[in-house]
């Protein structure tokens, strides 16, 4: 049966005929509201009151997942079993964050112990690299450790780095990390540019290892790393770490076997930075860090896979973003971070939440008559009051907005700096509630003495008609622990929500036809002649680069 | 002259003797054990032992002598103690007329400090800085022949009577300086800063000679002929280490630091002095293509100078750290500092700690020379060319002649001068 065939999808169809006329502003005066629609958990603090839901859409909702069996797909998820059908495996990042104490078996083989094994490897090549132990080919220490991927074995090393630089275990670790990922290969150049091959190392995570943007961007970094030693074995040897599943592959690339570490192909490439792939978090903030990053996660895990469902965050902020994109109809959805340390958080989350849910087939094969994933951006929040949030305020589209922020920063208030830094921190929650306010009241939030004045010939362009519904999470502080529960959220989210929809969200057969395309086209651009293989408009553009090249 | 001596270190073994020798009343306070430094300097326990025999010098479990003392002599034993002692003890012992001389300064404007603190609890006394050199090894020497006394003091009484105290010292020529004890100060971190500056200086020429084809050592020499550079502290090798220069030149840069216009002058010298401690074993990683793993590398010298038997911050620790984290094998024989080795690697399986310099070459690859004892000047070379598997010989502090090892067909690397690698 199609989901919107449903007891309870129908159910809902009607609770939102009966709420539609209703506008957020005349449901937010219940007092018992807040108390209903926010959640705590550990470091996470959720609140759903300024969402367009009243506690029966809540119920309905939870009739919904139960109906639908949340938990029991819930359980398969975390026992291993194969909930990626299309590619027929499991998904099972959960695994990569449970204690050493844990144990999952899953095809006779304990994959916990596994886990651990695969990081105790990674703590090791951590231990060479921050002590000055691992040297260069013509022995000086490593102090610049390069992540070459993309996606996801990009995105989640570069958030965590960015956002945890404040636990970066410098002064005594002397390793520096970076970043680069785009084929153009202009990350690469910009940092070849100021580092010393020397003294520069190369981890190339690829989970197939046959991402060609990675490989390319590998091969320009052995190239550049050939210019200072010729020797090639030498370089691939002391240079490069290798991420991937696939073993024969990093052999073949000439990857060291001691310096190859594996992930598994029941991790997904957006769920990968609890693995391996996360070794540059490692060095970054050590594996003490690391392991704290991983108990936050796995504590999200425990309550997603024990918590009933009404209390059960990422349950609630699934089913919450499934009543806004199906029967509220809105199209876009915001992340927008209140703490700058977050700057790469809402690209994290396009990934992870596009690429997972961005579906119109069901895991059956047939194709959805339902909407699936909104399209989601967003920024740091006091940057996007600077940029879009006109269009939040005033324009014609629905968008609904995740605010997200640290209740405690800069909390040492001993000198005139540190006091000053702390009112920064309370002036960007003011406007974090404010603009939620704002959103939600529109124009009703200026004093009635103060209402729009009718005849004044601005007055439609000060009109704010509010009705913007949001989420606002907050979490105690930003910490390798609260941040590991923050991503495991959305990571959870995501499944609830595919769940729902009867959608697969651990493939991604949608990013392999342009990639299968683009070889024919390298082919078609390095020949001398014009080419007339492709449609007119391919055709031009791609004669039109070699006449002007 | 009455003189009570604080401290439990080779500065104030020495300073107690010492004085005593020359005729003065000495009481030391000896809580703890007699430091192996103390025990490793040629000659001093024999003067000490003397000295306790002489009466003249009184070593006591605790003070509580009765009478008065005109001069605490202060050597490492740090201020905060020394003022408590103060408060407690010293008082009632003290004319207004006594002086604490502090040998060993830690930083610049402490005796000035002390001697606030001490007024403001009514104790009136003279703290002034004699921030004398002693050099393990030569330390007797040293206090007795001094090539400088700086008297740093704020009050011209203390100046004389410090310069009486120090009479018997200052015989073939005055060389003593009367300074202001932030002068005094100041000028023995800046003696340090400088020495570390001119080390760290000719290991840049040292690594542009070798660059260059040229040999160091003659530069070196051509360089120290002129009257304006002079020889001292011009020798190019493996870095240098010991507690007091490494944390003086800290000192100054953290001070420097603190300056808006600072660039970085002492950091670069302690950065370059880091990596020059590296430089043996960057050596002997290029010599075996990055595979050290199995090889087995003797190593002469470990101490951070001869003379002595202390391995703090000796480019040997860095040099057998790296060599074992690379599971390479390390015989090494030094003739003073074998317990400090042995206490410092914990019995590793991986590092052999044994009693000659020609046991160490025993089934060896290569040979690295960390510190230029007297005894690995003129070595058996025709032994070396039998022992040494690979025939090659790192020497960090350029003391064998690459000509005389090359001719006994061994391969040989210096810092600034031999082969290139």
């Amino acid at each position: 049966m199609k989901i919107n065939e449903s007891t309870s999808w129908k159910k809902l169809e009607q609770h939102y005929t009966d709420l539609k006329e209703k506008e957020l502003k005349d449901l937010i005066n219940d007092e018992k509201r807040f108390n209903a629609l926010s959640l705590q958990f550990d470091q996470l603090f959720c609140d759903f009151s300024k969402q367009k839901v009243t506690e029966d859409t809540v119920q309905l909702l939870l009739e919904l997942a139960k109906e639908v069996r949340l938990p029991d797909s819930i359980s398969a998820l975390m026992q291993g079993e194969v909930v990626n059908t299309t590619e027929n495996r499991a998904a099972l990042h959960t695994a990569l964050r449970m204690p050493q104490s844990a144990s999952l078996i899953v095809n006779s083989e304990d994959i916990v112990c596994e886990v651990h094994n695969s990081l105790n490897s990674m703590a090791d090549l951590v231990h060479k690299l921050t002590n000055g132990v691992w040297r260069g080919f013509n022995g000086k220490a490593i102090t610049d450790v390069v992540n070459l991927g993309v996606g996801g074995s990009d995105l989640g090393p570069m958030l965590i780095c960015d956002a945890l630089d404040e636990f970066a275990t410098m002064p005594n670790n002397p390793i520096n990390v970076h970043f680069a990922s785009t084929m153009d290969g202009s990350q690469v150049h910009d940092l070849v540019e100021f580092l010393n091959p020397e003294t520069t190392l190369f981890v190339v995570v690829s989970k197939s290892f046959s991402t060609i943007d990675t490989l390319s961007n590998a091969a320009t970094a052995k190239a550049w790393l050939m210019q200072a030693c010729k020797d090639e074995g030498l370089i691939s040897k002391l240079h490069f770490i290798g991420i991937s599943a696939n073993p024969k592959k990093m052999s073949e690339w000439g990857i060291a076997l001691e310096h190859q570490l594996k992930f598994w192909d029941w991790v997904g490439g957006r769920f990968s930075l609890w693995s391996t792939v996360g070794l540059t978090i490692a060095l970054k903030i050590g594996m003490e860090g690391f392991r704290q990053m991983l108990a936050g996660a796995h504590s999200l895990d425990e309550h997603f896979r024990t918590s009933p469902l009404k209390n059960n965050i990422p349950v609630l902020l699934g089913l919450i973003g499934v009543w806004n994109t199906n029967f509220m109809r809105i199209p876009a959805h915001a992340i927008l971070p209140y703490d700058a340390r977050l700057k790469y958080f809402p690209s994290y989350l396009t990934q992870l939440e596009m690429e997972s849910n961005g579906k119109s087939v069901s895991v059956e094969g047939e194709m959805l008559d339902i909407e699936t994933c909104p399209v989601l951006w967003g920024e740091i929040g006091p940057n996007a009051q600077h940029a879009f949030y006109q269009l939040l305020h005033q324009g014609t589209r629905k968008v609904v907005c995740d605010f997200i922020a640290p209740i405690k920063r800069f909390e040492d208030q001993s000198s005139e700096l540190e006091k000053s830094l702390h009112d920064q921190h309370m002036l960007t929650l003011a406007n974090c509630f404010a603009q939620s306010r704002a959103l939600m009241l529109g124009s009703r939030t200026i004093d009635s003495s103060k209402n729009i004045d009718r005849s004044d010939i601005l007055s439609n362009h000060k009109y704010y008609p509010g009705n913007q519904p949001s989420t606002t999470i907050l979490f105690n502080r930003l910490t390798p622990y609260s941040l590991g529960q923050l991503i495991a959220l959305y990571e959870h989210k995501v499944f609830v929500m595919a769940h729902i929809w009867g959608t697969n969200p651990f493939d991604q057969w949608g990013v392999e036809l342009g990639k299968i395309m683009a070889v024919d086209t390298l082919t078609e651009m390095q020949k001398n002649e014009y080419t007339n293989k492709f449609d007119v408009s391919t055709n031009k553009l791609i004669n039109f680069v070699k006449s002007n090249c | 002259m009455r003189i009570v001596v604080l401290g439990n270190n080779l500065q104030s073994y020495v300073a107690a003797s010492l004085f005593s020798s020359v005729g003065n009343e000495v009481v030391m306070p000896t809580e703890s054990r007699i430091p192996e430094t103390v025990k490793q300097e040629m000659g001093l326990i024999d003067i000490y032992s003397e000295q306790l025999n002489s009466k003249r010098l009184i070593a006591v479990p605790k003070l509580s002598e009765s009478g008065f003392f005109d001069f605490v002599v202060v050597a490492g034993e740090s201020l905060e103690n020394v003022g408590r002692k103060f408060k407690y003890l010293f008082s009632d012992m003290l004319s207004r007329e006594s002086c604490v001389i502090l040998l060993t300064p830690t930083k610049v404007g402490e005796a000035e400090s002390f001697n606030r603190k001490l007024n403001e609890q009514n104790i009136k006394i003279f703290t002034c800085v004699v921030p004398i050199l002693l050099r393990e090894g030569r330390a007797i020497q040293d206090f007795t022949r001094p090539s400088t006394i700086i008297v740093g003091s704020d009050e011209p009484k203390a100046h004389k009577k410090v310069e009486a105290l120090f009479h018997p010292f200052n015989r073939v020529k005055n060389v003593v300086k009367s300074v202001s004890t932030k002068e005094a100060e100041f000028a023995a971190f800046a003696t340090h800063a400088m020495l570390a500056t001119r080390l760290s200086f000719m290991n840049e020429m040292a690594s542009l000679a070798e660059r260059s084809q040229v040999d160091i050592e003659v530069v070196r020499e051509c360089m120290g002929m002129d009257p304006r550079v002079g020889h001292e502290y011009l020798y190019p090798g493996c870095g240098y280490g010991g507690e007091t220069l490494e944390k003086n030149v800290e000192e100054v840069a953290n001070q420097l630091r603190l300056r808006s216009d600072d660039l970085g002058l002492l950091n670069i010298v302690a950065k370059i002095n880091e990596r020059q401690k590296d430089i043996l074993f960057r050596k002997i990683w290029n010599f075996f293509h990055a595979e050290l793993s199995g090889k087995r590398i003797a190593i002469w010298g470990a101490s951070f100078k001869p003379g002595s038997a202390r391995i703090e911050g000796a480019p040997s620790i860095s040099l057998i750290s790296s060599l074992i984290s690379h599971n390479a094998q390390v015989s090494v024989y030094d003739p003073l500092a074998s317990d400090s080795l042995t206490k410092f690697f914990n019995n590793s399986k991986q590092v052999q700690i044994v009693s000659s310099a020609t046991k160490t070459i025993k089934n060896a690859d290569v040979l690295a020379i960390c510190t230029e004892w007297k005894e690995f000047w003129n070595p058996d070379f025709e032994l070396l060319s039998q022992s040494l598997k690979y025939r090659a010989i790192f020497d960090g502090r350029n003391i064998l002649n690459p000509k005389t090892v090359e001719n006994f067909g061994i391969k040989y690397f210096g810092v600034g001068r031999g082969l290139i690698i």
